[in-house]
């Protein structure tokens, strides 16, 4: 039986990587007690395999991973099971039995997240401009990496608001015909166009306050700007491992300045794959 | 959800994150208003080192089982984040509340090598406990060292308020009703506390002890300065491995330890008595588990932790009497479940080999011997009793069974050494190489090249063993002796299939200073943490010079505590401590080895009268 699992990932948790995430995962399946298939060899462990990595910090409420079981079990006896054993931050969503013979892995197309931000990060939008470089907006004024929360010199500084967000993303991709920007891996760079990656984009008065307290329950003392005053971006974007779009890399393109973890808040909120009629459907019904 | 001590920005810039948040399944979250003692326990080194150490899991479980006290743990912050919370000044928080260290009643730190001696001041400095007990106040935890270390605790006993010598079993569940009875009561002050701990047996208090010295700089007398502080302390023997509490829930970490699997020990001490091994004279007598506890453990254990793969522990596994009965049992209940099975401290024989084949890739993995010494000589010295014959017939039946990777461990400046003695390190390794084209002629049947791995480590006389008046070498003697190997190996005919690796030697010089150095190194130790020495067990991290300096500054000579030659009255800074091997065995085996070179049995061959029977357990029982 195969089987697919949604799980969310938040709290002291979300600062454990991937590897040790599946590493962690392997060992709360084996306390579980469910029926496992495991690989053949010396060293057998269970046949497990995850949608897609999660960067340390980020929080989410659409993880996926599969794996299978040599003997049928009910799903909501898996879910209680896998429920049982997991640490803080670790909710078992849902369980479904995988129709596809595809990993998670290879279906997956597309992510949707909530983006946010840290206080005292201050955007600008210099309308009079059109050039694409990174001069074209003025940069924060006092992000500084190691203390994102201290203010420098005298500004008055505005945090970043609804407003300008929507002139950023209605210039750069509403009414924009293309968002290129220059990706660097280790051996070359390239010219990418985000805008065909850019599946939907709205910004939001605020981030919604239940899912803000369930899963950044910390975000007052780790200086993020969640109250009910403060906005938000929803957005769903291509997740294909080929042209994997982080949330990190097209806040950079909007504003002109980058963006890392400890200035940008990440949620995801769920992950996608594509139909034979081209939708996107969440991977726990794909 | 606890708040973490740490904030997203600072656990987003450090290495390792997961070391810090505590929050690891069948970690133990208790309400702090519902206890009456709060204990920290401290493993002086990086988290994924900390966890893999049983000692503490053992006493996490045993003091957790108490409702009235909450035991946690801490380990040293790696330098990247040290340095963060001194400039931030953060104090030093423990992982499972997330609360600072100062907070806590005890701070318990184990002491399980010399080369943690500065990151125990990184801990108290980061706590904001100051270094010296005698500076402490009646609000500062009281700090307690145990573990192999404290068997000689001079070097750090001003860093101390108490230690503990021997099992933590037998009396900390005294020593936690004492200092809950005096809170209660109001009767409490960090001095009355500590004279009344003093009583507890195997409990040394530094505080109440003074020393007086030779002109020679040997000590003249060590001796109780309060009325009614024991002059001897007892180390305190566990007789009951048995009902013993283990844990069987063990903290599961997230990040990987070293020691990322279930660890069984089913036997403490051994029964061999080699001359340079302090875990073989300081856990005297062999104590062995029983099976139906065993089997009652390992199956608890792997249903729940989720761990992929079990280990034996003890410091000689070969030497446990039902081994064969308990890995037939463990291979039969692994095989089921899918889990690995590794067997360190093996000897390496027909029936391992057997074992082994069964439970690992033949391939893949390599044996390891631990002849210690290349000639038979000094493996004499050792009372190593291990013959070439041993050696060799193991090597011959490894490679039989498919093995071609075989890893000897040695040591390099034991007593009475020669150059002779160190090239027949190479000289061992090129006849187990040669024995495997000898036994396996064909070279299609073979598999290619064998490998022969040799490691020396320099050798450290350590307090409570027979070797403990040795000599030791400077670091540029050391290196001569390893490059006499090295040379040596080059020029065995085989020498395509040897590899050597030595160990590096300046830290070797400074452990031994501090296994047997005394009540004035302490000052040392200070200087070198004030002057940025830290994770000196670190070869990254070691600093040399700033070592040399800390002796200057403190006008402390190294070499009377290394190069000295001992004379056999002296009194030793540990003499106090009585671990149950008598003085005069230990004399004796020290004439044995460097004089008779001969060799004493095993306490299963033969009781050599040490002391232990005293006991009434393990091995000697009935005696």
């Amino acid at each position: 039986m195969d089987v697919r699992v949604r799980f969310t990932k938040y709290g002291p948790i979300k600062y454990v990587g991937h590897l040790d995430l599946m590493r962690y995962f392997q060992k709360a399946l084996r306390r579980s007690g469910l029926p496992l298939s495991f690989t053949k060899g010396f060293s057998p462990h269970p046949i497990l395999s995850f949608a897609s990595p999660l960067g340390v910090g980020i929080t989410s409420e659409g993880e996926y991973m599969d794996f299978s079981l040599d003997e049928e079990v009910p799903l909501s006896e898996i879910r209680a099971k896998l429920n049982a054993e997991e640490a803080y931050g670790v909710e078992i969503l849902s369980v479904t039995e995988r129709k596809s013979t595809k990993k998670a892995m290879a279906e997956l197309a597309a992510a949707s997240y909530l983006v946010y931000f840290k206080k005292n990060i201050h955007l600008e939008n210099d309308t009079k401009s059109n050039d694409l470089n990174e001069n074209s907006f003025k940069d924060f004024l006092d992000v500084n990496e190691h203390s994102s929360f201290s203010k420098k010199g005298n500004s008055d500084c505005n945090d970043v608001s609804s407003e300008i967000l929507r002139s950023l993303v209605e210039e750069k991709i509403t009414n924009a015909s293309s968002l290129v920007v220059t990706k660097k891996t280790k051996k070359s760079e390239r010219q990418v166009d985000l805008l065909p990656l850019i599946y939907e984009i709205e910004v939001l008065d605020s981030f919604p306050s239940d899912k803000r307290d369930h899963y950044i329950p910390d975000w007052e003392q780790n200086g993020f700007l969640l109250s009910e005053s403060d906005p938000a971006i929803y957005m769903k974007v291509c997740a294909r491992s080929s042209d994997n779009l982080k949330p990190e890399l097209l806040m950079e393109a909007l504003s002109g300045i980058p963006f890392n973890s400890t200035t940008l808040g990440v949620h995801r909120l769920d992950m996608y794959a594509e139909n034979e009629a081209g939708e996107l459907i969440s991977l726990g019904e794909a | 959800m606890r708040k973490l001590a740490l904030t997203d920005d600072i656990l987003m810039q450090i290495e390792e994150p997961g070391r810090y948040i505590g929050n690891e399944i069948n970690s133990i979250v208790k309400d702090k208003s519902q206890v009456s003692l709060r204990f920290a326990f401290c493993f002086p080194d990086v988290y994924e080192i900390g966890m893999s150490h049983l000692g503490i899991q053992i006493l996490y479980e045993m003091f957790n089982r108490r409702s009235d006290v909450w035991c946690e743990r801490v380990y040293s912050p790696w330098p990247d984040l040290a340095e963060i919370m001194k400039e931030k000044q953060i104090p030093l928080f423990a992982l499972e509340s997330q609360d600072p260290i100062k907070d806590f009643d005890f701070l318990g730190i184990t002491l399980q090598y010399e080369m943690c001696y500065t990151n125990i001041l990184q801990a108290l400095d980061l706590s904001g406990i100051p270094f010296h007990a005698s500076d402490r106040s009646d609000n500062d935890p009281l700090v307690i060292g145990g573990g192999p270390c404290a068997y000689n605790p001079e070097p750090i006993a001003e860093f101390f308020d108490l230690f503990y010598i021997g099992d933590g079993e037998i009396q900390y569940n005294a020593l936690f009703d004492l200092y809950i009875s005096m809170r209660k009561s109001g009767s409490y002050s960090r001095r009355e506390f500590l004279k009344a701990a003093a009583q507890i047996p195997g409990i040394y208090v530094p505080l109440f002890y003074d020393t007086e010295y030779n002109a020679d700089g040997t000590i003249k007398r060590f001796f109780p300065t309060e009325e009614g502080v024991p002059a001897v302390i007892k180390r305190q023997v566990d007789s009951d491995m048995d009902s013993a509490p283990y844990p069987a829930k063990p903290v599961i970490p997230y990040v990987r330890a070293t020691q990322d699997r279930v660890v069984l020990e089913v036997m403490r001490g051994c029964i061999r008595g080699c001359r340079f091994c302090q875990a073989g004279m300081v856990y005297r007598p062999c104590r062995q588990k029983s099976l139906d506890v065993l089997k009652k453990y390992a199956v608890a254990m792997l249903e729940n932790t989720g761990f992929d793969e079990i280990s034996l522990s003890s410091l000689s596994t070969s030497d446990f009497e039902e081994l064969p009965e308990f890995l037939d049992f463990l291979i039969d209940e692994c095989e089921k479940r899918k889990i690995n099975i590794t067997l360190p401290s093996l000897r390496i024989d027909a029936f391992s080999l057997d074992v082994m084949s069964r439970v690992q890739d033949v391939k893949k993995s390599s044996l390891t011997f631990a002849p210690e010494a290349g000639s038979q000589r000094i493996r004499d010295v050792i009372n190593k009793g291990l013959t070439v014959d041993d050696i060799m017939n193991g090597a011959r039946e490894a490679f039989l069974g498919g093995w071609k990777n075989v890893k000897l461990y040695f040591m390099l400046g034991l007593p009475t050494e020669t150059e002779d003695d160190m090239r027949a390190i190479p000289d061992l390794a090129q006849d187990i190489a040669h024995l495997y084209y000898e036994t396996l002629p064909d070279k299609s049947t073979r598999g290619g090249r064998c490998q022969i791995t040799i490691s020396t480590s320099f050798f450290v006389p350590k307090p409570f063993t027979p070797l403990q008046w040795a000599v030791m070498y400077p670091a540029e003697e050391y290196l001569h002796r390893a490059s006499v190997v090295n040379h040596r190996m080059k020029e065995e005919p085989n020498h395509k299939c040897l590899s050597y690796q030595w160990h590096e030697a300046k830290t070797t010089v400074l452990e031994g200073i501090f296994a047997r150095g005394d009540r004035r190194v302490a000052p040392v130790i200070e200087y070198a943490y004030n002057h940025g020495c830290v994770f000196d067990a670190w070869n990254e991290f070691f600093h040399p010079e700033i070592w040399d300096e800390a002796f200057k500054a403190c006008g402390v000579d190294p070499d009377f505590y290394t190069f000295r030659e001992r004379d056999i009255s002296e009194i030793l800074p540990w003499d106090f401590i009585d671990i149950g091997v008598s003085r005069k065995f230990l004399e004796n085996e020290w004439k044995r080895a460097v004089s008779d070179q001969s060799v004493t049995p095993n306490c299963r061959q033969k009781c050599s009268g040490c002391g232990c029977t005293q006991y009434k357990t393990g091995v000697c029982y009935g005696r």
